[in-house]
């Protein structure tokens, strides 16, 4: 094993890992940050979703069957820069300088705690398994687009976020309030 | 119902909940929540049967609260929390009972080191809310007695609930010493007093004012969930975030349903690597319980530091066969053969009916296995005690459970104990959206069998170095998929005897087949298990009960179950939402063949004044839809619209749900879904307590129905699904849920008894869904004989890519 510094909500870490080992089990397992869920581990349910100051290699998973390949993430295509990225399909070896920040995080960040208020005042969680990746990822659209959001761009930006409650008109209602809070 | 007062107890600064362990003295102290003066319970007489030998004495209860050092109020109840709000509705009407904010309140669910005979899967509507709602207004009408008794006037202040201006938490040792005389707390209890005053059939639209004294209790316009703050900074601990320390494991599951075991290639398992050499896994454990006939819990234990670890041993074991399997219970059933076998069942039409009807209209309808995966996967914790030379002495488990005293006869069964409270002690855990999957304890029967041999073992080393029987294990979403328990495939057949009139609907004849629940009798439900003893407990007895018609025109019905051994849950969702739900699209179906308008024939022949109260305050809504989409219609553009229409009543709740689906004038039906483009949802749950809940239970409920019309079916091959992943087994996203959604949830100021959501809307908004696909087929294919088919077409997933903008 070697030993991989990287910085979570502010903070810095030093974990023993593979290169190849996944960001979502050293965030839950080794550094106990239990946000950011296990929903599908092939990068295509968004529950685990977490956001970088800078982009990084973010995959996009494919949902192969793992009982299909030998591999279960063969046929991800890490050509993807970004700053929001699912840990699931994200390998520590590409992380490196990132600041990452998990759902924990989120309140320490510009417009973090009104987008929070404002799925609260929506009253959007049902089960809430799936809401940390909701809200990483609408935090990642609100500042991408400054506030500026469409449904269009709501609807492409969430995309790859599953709500098994069925949320959604809620969630969109709840980013379209916070807007305001990111102009 | 009885109240206890449990002893007093010293008050304490601290305001964590200690681990217990299993041990009775701990567990008492843990019964009082939290380090608390006073703590007020409720004990229903119904417990008094279910009880075993050896779990006579307990004094565990119903409901609970205490009042903790932080001047909090802690709510303690026996059921879990899975996301349909309990906690938020039952903090509400207690704040109302004790007259302070709902603010001030804690929600927690049990833990539980005996049986809890308080839960009914005989009914859908939210079972939680209604069951406990009068326990909860009794311990709060006890609590708001005595600190009246102690305090004076009661209050909620910047630092939390006050009596007379002193804190409750500096009152609560003299208001548990307080004698106030033997009373009937439960009957002096007066709940509500409507606003505005009543309307014909009972409906108010919005506004009623309960009696109490929080400002924070609005019924009418509902209140943010009250955990929510901790779902939003990922604080909020489901099963699988719990116990840190535990050791990992992953279950690996055979492809087929439920094979076992045959060959596991230990050495080779325990000799994978990482690239950079590292061991994967540190035990493997395979294992097959078939004790007393259970046959449920099979599968292979991956021991690893981390949940990513196993998952890439998984991967590589897959890859190089290191593990073989038996057989599995359901290797000769495939989807068309298992169909087939549901139509067979279904028999001859009945004869009688048809010698008194000018007319009959007939259909027959088939719904596939529909996958209850929620998004988090199975998971449970256990660690088990004893020396390892010995038998095992103590369980102690967490879980999400929806029936504790159920699990924990499954637990204690997994490693040989009693049910002694002293042995078996179980966590009731925060749970994710079981849809009665979280009935049967698959996933925390498997950690406690893991556990239970790595205590064998002597224990195994956890990541930070402690040798540990503490286990956690997860499922792989490709599991989770394949074997969850089910919502079984059904088929019915409808025949409706018509009149001379060509109209007037004489008598309505159902014939419903399943394949057979595994837990057909609503388990955990002492009343109806009492009631049902002697029929041996099949899901025939719970048919008629479970699925009564709302409707006043005669209507037969039969079941018929099929044996296939698949797993599956309890039966409500099968026959409310399979069974209902087939009846509203045979009725628009009948509607079409009579020259009736659906909605009004509805109202023809609805029964209650609940469900004819909901109709009557959307009619004008509903008339105004159906007229848009009819022009819409006739003005000939590049699209078509469809409105569909569903209605549903059980259990002193009713619900209605409309839909406009929208889709290309020139598109094929068969290849394409419509998409749904706005829908409405009316509820009437009784009293309701928080309505912003029982209208995303409706939402949830409609993207429910969009996903199982249109893309969410598991299909079988040889008895192996074949559909494992989030893609092929396709659920709604943002693009598909970007209707308009409007819910109306209604006050009814006629009827105390308070109400939940839950299965109330699937009905109503699964044959919304189907039937707008239905009038969309009918307006591109008039001359079809039906045009709602026997079966929906199974649409591919959407071929947009998952990936973000």
């Amino acid at each position: 094993m070697a030993s991989f510094t990287i910085s979570v909500n502010g903070s810095t870490k030093t974990v023993e890992a593979d290169k190849n080992d996944y960001l979502l089990y050293i965030l839950r397992d080794k550094l106990d940050l239990t946000g950011p869920k296990y929903g599908c581990g092939v990068g295509v349910c968004g529950a685990c979703t977490c956001n970088s100051s800078t982009p990084i290699v973010a995959a996009e998973g494919n949902g192969n069957s793992p009982y299909a390949a030998t591999s279960r993430f063969s046929g991800i295509q890490p050509t993807t820069q970004k700053t929001k990225f699912r840990p699931c399909v994200t390998r520590i070896g590409d992380v490196k300088t990132a600041n990452i920040t998990t759902i924990e995080g989120l309140s320490g960040l510009p417009g973090g705690p009104a987008l929070q208020a404002a799925w609260k005042a929506n009253d959007v969680a049902q089960c809430g398994f799936c809401q940390a990746g909701q809200l990483m990822s609408a935090y990642e659209y609100l500042t991408r687009v400054k506030g500026a959001v469409t449904d269009e761009g709501i609807t492409a930006a969430m995309q790859a976020n599953l709500c098994r409650c069925g949320t959604y008109p809620r969630i969109r209602a709840a980013i379209k309030a916070a807007a305001p809070s990111f102009a | 119902m009885n109240t206890e007062l449990l002893v007093p107890q010293s008050d304490n600064t601290s305001a964590e909940v200690s681990t217990p362990k299993v041990d009775r003295r701990n567990f008492m102290t843990w019964v009082v929540a939290t380090p608390a003066a006073l703590t007020i319970g409720v004990k229903l007489a119904t417990d008094a049967s279910d009880a075993t030998a050896a779990e006579t004495t307990s004094t565990e209860l119903n409901a609970y609260l205490a009042i903790r050092s932080d001047n909090k109020v802690i709510l303690t109840i026996p059921r879990v929390e899975s996301g349909q709000g309990i906690l938020t509705s039952l903090a509400i009407l207690l704040a109302d009972a004790i007259g302070i904010s709902v603010n001030d309140i804690i929600g927690q669910s049990f833990t539980t080191a005996k049986a809890t005979a308080f839960t009914t899967t005989l009914v859908g509507a939210s079972g939680s809310t209604r069951l406990l709602a009068d326990p909860v207004r009794t311990v709060g009408a006890e609590l708001r007695a005595r600190m009246q008794a102690v305090g004076g006037e009661i209050a909620s202040g910047a630092n939390g609930p006050t009596a007379g201006g002193k804190t409750f938490a500096s009152l609560a040792g003299a208001a548990a010493a307080a004698t106030l005389g033997s009373r009937a707390v439960a009957a002096a209890w007066e709940y509500g007093s409507a606003a505005g005053g009543t309307k014909a059939g009972g409906i108010l639209g919005t506004g009623m004012t309960l009696r109490g004294n929080s400002a924070d209790f609005v019924p009418g316009t509902g209140i943010p969930r009250i955990d929510s703050e901790a779902i939003y900074n990922g604080s909020l601990k489901y099963t699988v975030d719990t116990n840190q320390d535990a050791l990992n494991v992953l279950v690996m599951h055979s492809l087929q349903t439920r094979g076992t075991p045959k060959n596991v290639d230990r050495a080779a398992i325990l000799a994978l690597t990482k690239e950079d050499g590292t061991k994967l896994v540190k035990e493997v454990i395979p294992f097959n319980s078939n004790k007393n006939g259970f046959t449920l819990y099979t599968g292979v234990g991956l021991v690893a530091d981390t949940m990513g670890d196993a998952l890439e041993a998984r991967d590589k074991i897959m890859a190089q066969d290191l593990i073989t399997w038996n057989q599995g219970t359901a290797s000769r059933f495939s989807t068309p053969m298992l169909n087939q076998k549901l139509k067979d069942a279904v028999g001859p039409d009945p004869a009688g009916g048809k010698l008194l009807a000018a007319k009959q209209v007939k259909r027959g309808f088939l719904v596939g296995f529909h996958a209850q995966g929620t998004l988090g996967t199975q998971a449970g914790v256990a660690e088990a005690f004893g020396a390892a030379s010995g038998p095992a002495t103590g369980l102690e488990a967490w879980w999400a459970s929806q029936v504790p005293r159920y699990n924990r006869q499954q637990l204690a069964q997994q490693v040989g104990l009693d049910l002694s409270p002293t042995k078996v002690l179980l966590h009731v855990t925060q749970g994710y959206g079981h849809f009665g999957r979280n009935l049967l304890c698959e996933s925390s029967a498997e950690s406690a069998r893991v556990a239970d041999a790595v205590r064998k073992m002597g224990g195994l080393t956890n990541k930070n170095g402690k040798r540990t029987n503490k286990i956690k294990v997860m499922w792989s979403r490709n599991d989770d998929l394949r074997m969850c328990p089910y919502r079984p495939p059904t088929f019915s057949r409808y025949i409706a005897n018509i009149g001379s009139d060509g109209k007037t609907i004489l008598s309505l004849n159902h014939k419903f087949v399943s394949i057979l629940c595994e837990l057909p009798s609503g388990v955990d439900n002492t009343q109806t298990e009492t009631l049902l003893a002697a029929t041996n407990q099949t899901g025939f007895d719970y048919f008629p009960l479970s699925a009564p018609s709302p409707y006043s025109f005669t209507t037969t019905e039969a079941f018929r179950e099929v044996v296939a051994p698949f797993p599956t849950g309890a039966m409500r969702a099968v026959y409310s939402v399979s069974g209902q739900g087939g009846k509203e699209i045979f009725l628009d179906e009948l509607a079409r063949k009579t020259g009736q308008n659906r909605f009004d024939l509805r109202m023809k022949y609805f029964k209650s004044e609940r469900i004819k109260g909901i109709f009557s305050e959307m009619s004008a809504k509903y008339k105004a839809v159906e007229a848009a989409v009819a022009a819409h219609n006739a003005a000939g553009g590049a699209t078509v619209r469809g409105l569909g229409f569903g209605a549903h009543e059980e259990w002193n709740s009713a619900s209605m749900s409309f839909v406009v689906s929208e889709f290309p004038r020139n598109g094929n039906l068969k290849t394409t879904p419509p998409r749904v483009i706005e829908a409405w949802a009316g509820l009437d749950m009784g009293k309701v307590t928080n309505p912003s809940g029982g209208a995303a239970q409706a939402e949830g409920a409609l993207a429910d129905a969009i996903a199982m019309v249109y893309f969410s079916k598991i299909t079988f091959t040889d008895g192996a699904a074949d559909q494992s992943t989030f893609l092929n087994y396709y659920w709604n996203r943002m693009r598909e849920c970007d209707y308009k959604f409007n819910p109306v949830v209604f006050v009814n100021v006629n009827d105390n008894r308070v109400g939940g959501a839950g299965e109330l809307s699937a009905p109503a908004a699964l044959a919304a869904v189907a039937n707008a696909w239905a009038d969309i087929n009918r307006e591109l294919n008039p001359s079809l004989e039906s045009h709602m088919p026997e079966e929906l077409p199974i649409y591919k997933s959407p071929t947009a890519p998952l990936t973000d903008a």
